[in-house]
């Protein structure tokens, strides 16, 4: 299983993206959950999951009719099982 | 004691050394257990290895950083190709002995690692 990619902002995106493997996983999270509303967000040439989180979409006020279907939407359960399943993460803010 | 695989990711710039404080004590108290040790510099973080830095005003200049890590020999230290390129710097700027990795050899570093920290 490849790393758990943890982003915390657009910033943290653009470092993050450049350095993705191609079994990675990708969870955006708090101010990171905008990208889940536009297709630069989304990494090329790689088929790498992409998740966002339901609370820090809703924090904000971001329906997740507006978010794009590449991004799999879930809860802190599902988070959580996310961690479990990779042997590694990493944080980029 | 089981021996794991830590890399700890210098990428964002020098903010007055608080943080790298607390980077270099996680680092050293690793080193002093025996722990495996990588570090890597990408993006903003490269601008940490310039050399003649005035860090009058930091907490820890960055050449005692590096000074550090030799004396806990943490000789595993690498920096990003395309960071140093796009920032106009070669390794002839670095104050310290970095090896250089491309940036498409990244993604491997990291799934190689058990635990990964960064700033």
């Amino acid at each position: 299983m490849g790393v758990l990619h943890l982003v915390n902002s657009s910033e943290g995106l653009t470092r993050c993206c450049n350095r993705l493997g191609p079994e990675d996983a990708l969870i955006l999270l708090e101010g990171g959950v905008y990208a889940a509303m536009t297709t630069a967000a989304i990494p090329n040439g790689f088929d790498v999951e992409l998740f966002v989180l339901l609370e820090h979409l809703s924090q904000r006020g971001i329906a997740t009719c507006r978010v794009l279907p590449v991004f799999v939407v879930i809860d802190f359960e599902g988070f959580v099982r996310l961690t479990a399943k990779h042997s590694t993460s990493v944080t980029w803010a | 004691m089981n021996t794991r695989q830590f890399l700890f990711i210098f990428g964002r710039s020098p903010r007055g050394g608080v943080i790298d404080r607390e980077m270099l004590d996680q680092m050293l108290t690793l080193a002093a257990f025996d722990q495996a040790i990588t570090v890597l510099f990408v993006d903003e973080g490269v601008y940490r290895l310039t050399r003649d830095m005035d860090a009058t005003a930091s907490i820890l200049k960055p050449s005692e950083l590096l000074d550090l890590l030799t004396f806990y020999d943490i000789d595993s230290v690498w920096v990003e190709e395309e960071s140093l390129m796009q920032r106009d710097m070669s390794l002839d700027d670095a104050c310290l002995s970095v090896r250089i990795m491309p940036r498409a050899a990244v993604a491997g570093l990291l799934a190689r690692h058990d635990v990964i920290l960064g700033d």
